[in-house]
């Protein structure tokens, strides 16, 4: 057994893995948290099989469950831990979104799968942003800091020029994942204030991208709809989901061409 | 016609307005000012001719359209289920 040590938000994660195969896998997703083992982690994986079997997935003190190629291994073991975490941190407020950093400011890029969040995020790592996190977005309360949670960038498709992919671009069965080592800006590893919140959506039929401003009703609902642990905060999230849009502003962001629509961002968060 | 909230909603104020949580249908809605104080006073109590009467108080409109507001807002927060 090869284990692995990972460290998300001040939780420890141990992963037992059976074959140097499932590691480099794993790492191909997960580099970032790499650390230095320390004490008994907080939650412990076990995972074997391989690419041509299948794999299974074992969470200490709960049932086994089974992946059947290397997508679904990356898919089910960041969905349990992430499900796992979201318990351990009640105190953050998880969105599902991207968060990249402009000048030290952190912007949530937040919309529902399919909406182009990962694709306009992957540009705006070639107009000067960095990156922070992907698919995960936690926001710390008191401060309205957004915790690192740097995973390889996943993309479902080949974004369009001039932003190819790297060639270390690991590809499964459904999905492509830009490790960290490969992305063209720098990680940041230090949770940053958050400065504002834009949900975006793709239309191929706009002659131009756009910004439009929202209020604090509609701030809180898009957080929330979007939010992965509103339940478990005040009044099912809605107070907590309301005291983030009063305090951080929010954008539509209907986007079209794509690097058009990166420059307009990018000016956009440089004015802020 | 005495309008109330349905139970199970969940609602939170933002300002005049109201972002209200409908666990039972997967929904979650925002209410501009006016369905918000609409909705506020939906406690199967008070008419819709009372709700108006808040209407041409709070936002200075005549009567009759005030009552047509209401009507139309409480069929659709019916048709919301927020409401029956």
């Amino acid at each position: 057994m090869l284990t692995l040590h990972l460290k998300l938000f001040d939780i420890t994660v141990a992963v037992e893995c059976s074959s140097k195969q499932i590691c480099d896998i794993l790492a191909v997703g997960f580099s970032a948290f790499f650390f230095v083992e320390s004490g008994a982690p907080k939650l412990r994986y076990m995972i074997s099989g391989d690419s041509d079997n299948g794999f299974v997935i074992v969470r200490e003190g709960v049932k086994p469950f089974n992946a059947e190629n290397t997508y679904q291994l990356l898919y089910y073991f960041e969905k349990d831990l992430t499900i796992e975490l979201e318990h351990l941190r009640k105190d953050l407020f998880f969105v599902h979104g991207a968060a990249i950093v402009l000048d030290g400011k952190a912007i949530l890029i937040s919309a529902p799968s399919g909406s182009g969040k990962s694709t306009i995020t992957w540009a705006l790592l070639h107009h000067g942003f960095d990156y922070l996190s992907d698919e995960l977005a936690p926001i710390e309360l008191d401060s309205l800091n957004i915790e690192p949670f740097p995973h390889a960038l996943n993309q479902k498709n080949h974004p369009p020029e001039p932003y190819p992919l790297p060639a270390q671009t690991y590809q499964t069965d459904c999905t492509l994942h830009v490790p960290i080592e490969a992305l063209p800006c720098h990680v940041v590893h230090t949770p940053t204030p958050l400065a504002a919140m834009f949900y975006v959506k793709y239309n191929r039929d706009a002659s131009a991208p756009s910004v439009t401003p929202l209020s604090v009703s509609e701030g809180c609902m898009n957080l929330f709809a979007n939010g992965l642990n509103q339940l478990q905060h005040e009044n099912k999230g809605l107070s907590t989901a309301t005291n983030i849009a009063q305090r951080v502003p929010s954008f539509s962001v209907e986007t079209a061409d794509l690097e058009q629509s990166a420059r307009m961002l990018q000016q956009f968060v440089s004015a802020l | 016609m005495y309008p109330k909230q349905r139970d199970g909603i969940t609602i939170q104020a933002v300002g005049d307005e109201m972002v209200v949580l409908d666990q039972d249908n997967d929904q979650i809605h925002q209410l501009n000012a006016t369905a918000s104080l609409i909705l506020s006073h939906c406690d199967g109590e008070k008419s819709d001719l009372f709700i108006a009467d808040e209407l041409v108080r709070r936002f200075a409109i005549d009567q009759n359209t005030a009552i047509h507001d209401v009507q139309n807002a409480i069929v659709q927060l019916r048709e919301l289920e927020l409401v029956y």
